[in-house]
Order: C-alpha cells, then structure tokens, then sequence
C-alpha cells in the first residue's frame, strides 16, 4: 500500500484507489441501531451484563428478580458458550429467560440478540437483561442496542482489572464490585484502587460495591436501576414512541 | 514461532474466533465494495486499528490471510496500521496520544477527555485493479 518507501509493488496505471473509512463493526452497529429502536418502541429498558465468567452475573439476576419481580415485569437473554443453566436458574424463578449458546464464540452481538428479543413478548417486558459471555475482552465492542451497560468486577478478580482492560471498563455505565463479603479474606482488593483504574479511563460511571449473599449494597443498585428506568420511560414518552402496554 | 502460535491459538480459542468474527464482518463490507465496482479486483486492503478496538492487529492478519481464500479479496494485500489513542482535553482543548489505561491529559492533568482516534477498527481504504 505504501507509494513512498516502495515497500509494496507499484500500482499499475489500471489500480483505483476507493477511500471507504467506515467502521468494520458497521454492520452490527446497525443491527444494534435496529435493536434500540424496536426496544424503545415496547418501552424496554434493556441492561448489557458484563464480567468475567464466574463474577456473580446471574446470582446478581436472581437477586433482582427476588427483590423487584413483583415490581417490574422482567426479562432474561442468557448468554453462555454451552448449556441452559443460567436460564433454567431465571426460569425457575417465574422470569422468561432465552438461553442462547455461541458454540465457542466469545461474545453475543447484535443479530443474535435480535433473534433472541423476537423469541419474547416485549410488551409483557419492563426490564430486559442481557448477560453477556464471562468475558472482559470481545463483548465490549459489540453494541447490542442496550441502554445501559453494567459491569460487574469481583473482589477475587484483582482491584486493577480496569487498567487491564480498558476496551471494557471505558464503556461501563455502572460498575458493581461484587462479592464483598470476600473481602475481609482478601488484603489485597482496595475498592479505591478499582475507582482510580476507573476513573483514568475519563470514566465518571458510579461504583457500587455490593454482595448479594450479605445484602450490601443492594439498595443502592436496585435505586440506580430503578431511576435508569424511570429516565428511560420519560426519554420514550417524549419522542412520542408508541407504548401500549400498563405501566407498573 | 509457528507452533508456538498454533498452541497459543489453541488456548486461546475464544480470542482467535473473535478476531474471526471481525474478520468475517471485513469480508462482508468488502464483497459490498467489490460490487459496487464490477470489474475490480481487489488488490490492497488497509485497515487502521487502535488500542481500544478490542482487536488485536497480529491475530486479524492470521485470521484474514487464513479466511480469504476464495473471497474478493483472495489476491489482495492487506496493510494494518497500528495508531495510539489520541484523546481530546474538554478542559485545555489539547490532544494529544496517551496510553489505553491512562486517559490523563497530559498538558493540563484534567480526566475530562474523551477519545478521538484510536478507539475503532476502520476500513480505511481499498486499491482495486481493473485488467
């Protein structure tokens, strides 16, 4: 490609040059773009759930559900590389959850959450969750057309995780450092050491620490997801998309 | 070297089918490009990649070479350019390139900055040979 140090062949006077400078995750962007408008036309928060495997995803899910499945009228997509556990988990606890199984891919994108979206009843839906593979890498760059995203960070997993992994902690509208009831076996976790590798990405996203076997916290996130809904109801109702369906 | 990436590869299956992915989307837009200009042949391909793409430059390069065959873009060569995150102070109005993890300005040490390069994966430009 390069005409000046003669590092490839020349052109030949038949070669035209096409200057593109588009996105080569395009393609999802738009499936995710289609996403968001169909999710905001049915009123449907959706919330993208990221962490590595094994942080607390679906107990986290199954917390919610205790807590505000009488509230809000909530909906699961489980994302896993093989097995229906984690809907099977959701299942049991009265919510319609969607398993969808990548085989050995590492993340979910857009088109596969489109598919899955069409496999539930969005107007019976308030809150839809998305749980992302157990991953801290892929699934940050492909938008699912989610309104929020929330990531969750263990205290077993090391306080510098957002300095490693700065593809997904930049784009963290939460983040959850979860499993404190570990931490008084844990000397080296410092919630303020996460906060400063957070905040070195311009990331100003509120840091909840929580535990769902102690109950800390919980509050805190339920109010956050609570006001996210809210907002998101008002946003909807001001660009007059039609909502058929009873408010909660 | 080579074995050493094969069971790196191995290890790693979930990285390689990521950059796989990509790799298929790129193949996508360029059998769109190769269309829209009957005749061409697709012999160069560059693509500019930063830091926080989520895309690993050396694993797209393997992931395109192997997946090209039989494609529009079987001949071509295919260039990646590996640019710095380059972010811009809200405060001070600088820009400057920084690392991944450290977004600091560094003329005025403000956080108040946001990306403005090297945060995606472009399909910057073709060269096309029409026999």
């Amino acid at each position: 490609m390069c005409e000046t140090c003669g590092c490839t062949p020349a052109l030949s006077a038949n070669t035209q040059t096409v200057e593109v400078l588009s996105a080569v995750f395009a393609a999802n962007d738009r499936a995710a773009a289609h996403n968001r408008l169909h999710l905001g036309s049915h009123g449907v928060l959706a919330v993208n759930l990221m962490s590595s495997p094994g942080a607390g995803k679906t107990a986290l899910l199954e917390a919610v559900i205790d807590t505000l499945g009488k509230k809000y009228r909530l909906g699961v997509i489980e994302g896993d590389l093989e097995t229906e556990n984690d809907a099977q988990r959701i299942r049991a606890k009265g919510i319609p959850a969607i398993q969808i199984n990548t085989g050995s891919a590492c993340h979910l994108d857009a088109s596969l959450i489109h598919t899955a979206m069409h496999q539930l009843n969005l107007d019976t839906i308030d809150i839809l969750f998305i749980e992302n593979i157990g991953n801290l890498v892929c699934p940050a760059v492909y938008d699912l057309g989610q309104e929020a995203n929330v990531i969750l960070l263990s205290v077993t997993e090391g306080d510098d995780k957002p300095a490693k992994y700065p593809v997904m902690f930049r784009v963290a509208d939460l983040l959850l450092v979860s499993k404190t009831d570990l931490l008084p076996y844990l000397d080296d976790f410092k919630v303020d050491r996460a906060e400063n590798c957070l905040r070195k990405l311009a990331n100003r996203a509120p840091i909840i620490p929580i535990s769902v076997r102690s109950g800390q916290g919980m509050d805190d996130w339920l109010h956050w997801l609570e006001q996210r809904y809210q907002a998101f109801r008002k946003s909807c109702s001001q660009t007059n998309l039609p909502h058929d369906h009873h408010h909660p | 070297m080579f074995i050493f990436l094969v069971i790196f590869h191995l290890n790693e299956g979930a990285i390689v089918m990521h950059e796989f992915s990509v790799c298929q989307a790129l193949l996508g837009q360029l059998t769109h490009l190769a269309n829209q200009h009957p005749g061409g042949k697709i012999v160069g391909i560059l693509l500019v990649n930063g830091p926080l793409s989520g895309v690993d430059s050396t694993l797209l390069h393997h992931a395109v070479e192997l997946c090209k065959k039989d494609t529009v873009a079987a001949e071509a060569v295919l260039t990646i350019e590996d640019r710095p995150l380059s972010i811009h102070c809200r405060d001070c109005l600088h820009d400057n390139e920084v690392p991944a993890n450290d977004w600091t300005c560094p003329h005025c040490a403000s956080l108040a900055t946001e990306a403005v390069g090297g945060d995606a994966l472009i399909l910057a430009r073709l060269q096309l040979d029409f026999p």
